[in-house]
C-alpha cells in the first residue's frame, strides 16, 4: 500500500484513532501494540510472504544483539555481529544484487565468446523496502556492539522499531538511539504538533501528487529525446533538471508525510533533505540530501574504512569506494554505480582542490563552484534516471554538444509550472539561511497549506510509485 | 530575552484560531474562483460531464493501467463472472473486441435470440493464455467462444496480464476496490473543485472505458470525441500463418472442446497503413496510442479457419472507419456487429442451440459469405 491510496488512509486513520482513544500519552501498551499490527498488515499489503523476510532479519539482530550485550569476550562479539550483518547484507545481496551478477557474468561470457546459456535469471520480486530495513536493523547492531546502545527489552518494541510503517519503506533511516527512547516517553497530544504533522503531510502529499507525479509524465514521455541524435544540448539540460525536481519532490514529499504522520503518532523522525539544491560544495550536497543515509554511510562504511585518515592517494580512494557502494545501494544496475561513481569523483577532486570548505573563499569562487556543483549533479542524475549506461553517455554527449534549438523545448514548457515549487522552496531556504527571510510564520503556513491542499485537489497528476520504492 | 523585571505585560499566548480562518477563507476563495472560472475556460471543465453514471460498470482508466477490468475478470470479483458464467456466446480478443462488439448491438442480438453473449477480452492486446486461464478460474462453459484471432494465439502476455496473474485474489481485490473508491471520489470532488487543463499532458479528465458487468461490453468511452477517423482499406497484406500459431491454435481450440465451447472466428478489420499514421499522430500529440508497434497486417484468418475447421464470420469491410487506425469508430462498429451478428447466427450450430433456447426463433439466415 502506497501512501497515496485510500488503503493507507484507512489506515492511518485507524491508528490515529488509536493515539486518541487507546494512548493519549503514546506509552501504552494498546496502543504500542495497534501500531505493531498497523505496520505489519502495510508492510504485509505488499507482498505477504516477505513478512516472514522481515520477521526473520529482526528476530536474528535481536537475538545476537542480546548475545553481543552478555558476551564478555570481544571475540564472541565480533562473531555475533558477524551472524548479524551476515543475515542482513546476505539476504539483501540475494534478493537485490543476484541478478546483477549473473547478468553481468552472462554479458561477460557473451563477450568473450563463451558459452553462456547455463547461467539462469532468477525470478526474484525484490521486498519492498529491504535497503532500508536492512540498514536500519544492521546499525542497531553495530551501535551495540561498539557499546554505544543497550539492546531492546522485547522482541515486539524492537520489531516496531524496524517495522514501525512511517518509515519502513522509503525512510528516513531511523537509528535505534533516536527512536527507542520514544517509545517510552511520554508525549500528550498538543495542538501544535498536530497541527505541524498535518502541515507536513500535507506538503509532502502536494509535492508528490502535483510536483512529482505531473513532472513525471513530462520526464516519461520526452526522456528518450535527451539521448537522441543530434538533440541540442538544451533538450537534455532541461530534462535533467526535471528530473532532478521530480526526484527531490518524490523522496521529499514521501518523508515530509513520513514525518507528519509520525508527528501525529506521536513520534518524531529525523530530517532527511535540506534544500539541496543550493549546497555550494558536493560535501554541503551530501549533508542535505538524503540526511539518513549520507550520516549511515559516513557513520558504519566511510570511518570504518579509513574516512579522510591516510596518506597519500588512500583517503581519495575511500570516497570513490564509498560512495560507488553508496550508488549500488540505490539499485543493482550500472547506471548506479556510475550514479556514485561521479559523486565520490567529485568529492575526491573538490578535496583535492581544497573546495570541500567554501566558507573562506572569496564570493567569486563560492559561486563558480556553487554552479559547477549543480551541473555535476545535474549531469549525474542523468544516470540514475537512465535505463542503461548507454543512453546515459549519450545524454552527456548531447549535453556537452550544440545548445541551441529551443523549438524542441515548446512540448516541455509546460512542465517549469510544475518545477517550480521546488525552485521557490529553495529560494526561500537560501534566503532564510542567509538571514534575509524570517521562517514563515502561523498565518503564511495556513496560506500556503490551504494553496496546497487546493492543488492536490484538482492538480493532481497521474499516481506513481515513489522512485525511492524500488531500493 | 525578556527581562523578568521588566513591567510590561508577558506576552499573550496566540491560539491557531486566526490561522485556521486564514486556511478556511483562502482555500474558499480559491474553490469559488475555479468553481466560477472553470465554465469560462471550455466546455472540458465539467469532468466527465458526458458519461453516465457509472452504474454496475466496470470503469478502465486506459491513461494508468487496466487493472481494474484485468483484476474484474480474471478473478471474478465483480458480478461480471457471475454473467459470463451465464453466457452461450464469450466474445474473446483483444481491445478492437472491446470496441467492434458494443452493448447496443449485442442486447440486440440477444433480444432477437435469447441467447446471452458475455464480451470477455483483455483489452491490453493479451491472448489466448488470459482468456484461456480466466475462463479455467471462473469455470465458464458457454455453447460459443468468437476469437478476434489477431494476435489472439500467442503465449505472450501483457505486462498487466502478468501482473495480474502473478498478484494473487486479494491483491487483485483491493487494488479494485482502491480504484473504485479512487474513481467515485474523483467524481464527486471535480464536481466541487473542477480540474483545469493544459497542454496535452496535463489534461482536465483522464481517458475511461465503461464496461457493463451485465455483458462485459463497452458502454461508454470518452477518448474518440473530436478525433479524425480512418477509413479502412480492404486490400490487406498477404497471408500468413505460422506453424506455431496454428499448432496453439488447434490446442486452444482442442481445450475450448473438452468443456463443450465451439470455437468460431472472426477478423475485427483495421488498417496498417491508417495505423501507422494514427501513432505518428498520436506521438507528435502526445495522445494515448493502445497497440504495441508489431502488429502484422497479415490477414489470415480465412486460412486460420480452414485449417482448425472452424466457421470464419467475417463481415464485409466496406465504408467501416476507426477511431485511431484500430479501432472501430461506434457506427462503424454497429455496422460491423450487426453484419457478424446476422451471419453468426444462421450457423447450422448456432441455429441449433437457439432452437433449444425456449420461445425463441433463430430468424432469416443472413447470405454465406
Amino acid at each position: 500500500m502506497s501512501f497515496i491510496s485510500f488503503s493507507f488512509l484507512f489506515l492511518f486513520a485507524l491508528t490515529l484513532a488509536g493515539r486518541f482513544f487507546l494512548g493519549p500519552t503514546k506509552v501504552e501498551k494498546p496502543y504500542l501494540t495497534l501500531l505493531l499490527i498497523a505496520s505489519l498488515v502495510f508492510y504485509g499489503s505488499f507482498i505477504p510472504q516477505y513478512l516472514l523476510l522481515l520477521l526473520f532479519t529482526t528476530a536474528v539482530d535481536y537475538w545476537a544483539g542480546w548475545r553481543m550485550f552478555k558476551s564478555p569476550s570481544l571475540g564472541r562479539k565480533k562473531f555475533y555481529l558477524c551472524l548479524s550483518l551476515a543475515a542482513n547484507l546476505g539476504l539483501l545481496g540475494f534478493f537485490k544484487y543476484t541478478n546483477f551478477a549473473l547478468d553481468t557474468v552472462r554479458q561477460l561470457l557473451r563477450a568473450l565468446r563463451l558459452d553462456a546459456a547455463g547461467i539462469p535469471h532468477l525470478d526474484l520480486a525484490l521486498p519492498i523496502g529491504i535497503s532500508f530495513f536492512t540498514f536500519q536493523s544492521m546499525s542497531y547492531t553495530i551501535d551495540i556492539y561498539r557499546g554505544q546502545l543497550k539492546p531492546v527489552p522485547s522482541y515486539p518494541r524492537f520489531l516496531l522499531f524496524v517495522s514501525f510503517f512511517t518509515h519502513l519503506i522509503s525512510g528516513p533511516i531511523v537509528r535505534a538511539k533516536e527512536l527507542l527512547y520514544q517509545f517510552d516517553r511520554k508525549r500528550r497530544l498538543r495542538t501544535g504538533v498536530c497541527l505541524q504533522g498535518l502541515y507536513l503531510m500535507v506538503l509532502g502529499f502536494f509535492l508528490k501528487m502535483v510536483v512529482a507525479d505531473n513532472l513525471a509524465a513530462y520526464v516519461n514521455r520526452y526522456w528518450t529525446r535527451g539521448g537522441a541524435a543530434e538533440m541540442p544540448a538544451v533538450v537534455p539540460w532541461t530534462l535533467a533538471f526535471l528530473f532532478s525536481c521530480q526526484i527531490f519532490a518524490d523522496f521529499f514529499g514521501y518523508t515530509n508525510i513520513a514525518l507528519g504522520a509520525a508527528y501525529l503518532l506521536g513520534f518524531k523522525l529525523p530530517a532527511n533533505f535540506q534544500s539541496p539544491y543550493i549546497a555550494g560544495s558536493f560535501r554541503e550536497f551530501w549533508t542535505r540530501w538524503h540526511i539518513t543515509l549520507s550520516r549511515w554511510i559516513r557513520d558504519y562504511l566511510y570511518i570504518p574504512l579509513g574516512g579522510n585518515r591516510g596518506r597519500g592517494l588512500k583517503p581519495y580512494a575511500t570516497l570513490l569506494v564509498t560512495m560507488l557502494l553508496a550508488g549500488l545501494w540505490h539499485g543493482a544496475a550500472f547506471t548506479f554505480l556510475i550514479w556514485g561513481g561521479l559523486h565520490g569523483l567529485a568529492l575526491a577532486v573538490e578535496r583535492a582542490l581544497g573546495l570541500n570548505r567554501t566558507q573562506d573563499k572569496p564570493l567569486a569562487v563560492r559561486a563558480g563552484w556553487f554552479v559547477a556543483v549543480q551541473l555535476v549533479v545535474l549531469a549525474a542524475w542523468v544516470f540514475f534516471r537512465a535505463q542503461d549506461a548507454a543512453q546515459g553517455f549519450r545524454f552527456l554527449a548531447n549535453m556537452a554538444g550544440n545548445p541551441f534549438g529551443f523549438r524542441y523545448l515548446a512540448p516541455i514548457a509546460p512542465a517549469f509550472l510544475f518545477a517550480s515549487p521546488v525552485l521557490l522552496m529553495h529560494g526561500r531556504a537560501f534566503l532564510s539561511e542567509r538571514g534575509w527571510l524570517k521562517a514563515p510564520g502561523k498565518g503564511e503556513k495556513a496560506l500556503i497549506c490551504a494553496a496546497m491542499l487546493y492543488c492536490i485537489l484538482t492538480f493532481y497528476g497521474k499516481n506513481n510509485a515513489f522512485i525511492y520504492f524500488q531500493f | 530575552m525578556r527581562s523578568f523585571i521588566s513591567n510590561s505585560r508577558p506576552p499573550r499566548r496566540r491560539g491557531y484560531g486566526a490561522a485556521a480562518c486564514l486556511f478556511a477563507g483562502a482555500f474558499l476563495v480559491l474553490a469559488a474562483a475555479g468553481f466560477f472560472l472553470s465554465p469560462a475556460l471550455g466546455p472540458d471543465h465539467a469532468w466527465l460531464g458526458g458519461a453516465p453514471e457509472p452504474g454496475d460498470c466496470v470503469v478502465d482508466e486506459i491513461d494508468s493501467d487496466h487493472f481494474d477490468v484485468y483484476d474484474d475478470l480474471y478473478y471474478g470479483l465483480g458480478r461480471s463472472m457471475d454473467n459470463a458464467r451465464k453466457a452461450d456466446v464469450l466474445l474473446l480478443g483483444n481491445s478492437r473486441t472491446l470496441f467492434a462488439f458494443r452493448e447496443d448491438s449485442v442486447k440486440a442480438f440477444c433480444r432477437q435470440t435469447g441467447l446471452r453473449v458475455f464480451n470477455l477480452c483483455f483489452p491490453a492486446n493479451d491472448g489466448m493464455v488470459m482468456a484461456y486461464e480466466a475462463i479455467l478460474r471462473n469455470d465458464l462453459r458457454p455453447a460459443f467462444a468468437v476469437v478476434n484471432e489477431n494476435q489472439f494465439f500467442t503465449l505472450g502476455r501483457s505486462p498487466y496480464g502478468t501482473d495480474t496473474a502473478q498478484e494473487g485474489r486479494a491483491r487483485a481485490r483491493m487494488r479494485v476496490w482502491e480504484h473504485r473508491l479512487s474513481w467515485e471520489a474523483r467524481r464527486r470532488l471535480h464536481r466541487l473543485f473542477p480540474r483545469f487543463g493544459f497542454g496535452d499532458i496535463y489534461r482536465v479528465e483522464p481517458n475511461v472505458t465503461y464496461q457493463s458487468a451485465e455483458d462485459g461490453c463497452l458502454v461508454y468511452e470518452n477518448f474518440s470525441a473530436g478525433r479524425e477517423t480512418y477509413g479502412i482499406q480492404g486490400e490487406k497484406g498477404a497471408s500468413d500463418l505460422p506453424e506455431d500459431e496454428l499448432r496453439l491454435a488447434r490446442k486452444f481450440k482442442e481445450a475450448l472442446e473438452e468443456r463443450g465451447t465451439r470455437l468460431v472466428l472472426t477478423d475485427i478489420p483495421y488498417d496498417m497503413e491508417s495505423y501507422v499514421r494514427a501513432r505518428k499522430l498520436s506521438n507528435s500529440l502526445g495522445a494515448l496510442f493502445l497497440a504495441p508497434e508489431n502488429l502484422k497486417p497479415f490477414h489470415k484468418a480465412v486460412k486460420l479457419a480452414r485449417e482448425l475447421k472452424v466457421p470464419l464470420v467475417d463481415p464485409p469491410l466496406e465504408g467501416l472507419r476507426t477511431l485511431d487506425g484500430s479501432h472501430l469508430t461506434g457506427e462503424s462498429a454497429r455496422k460491423f456487429a450487426d453484419g457478424f451478428f446476422a451471419r453468426f447466427k444462421a450457423l447450422e450450430p448456432v441455429r441449433e442451440w437457439i432452437l433449444k433456447k425456449p420461445g425463441k426463433k433463430p430468424g432469416r439466415a443472413a447470405p454465406e459469405d
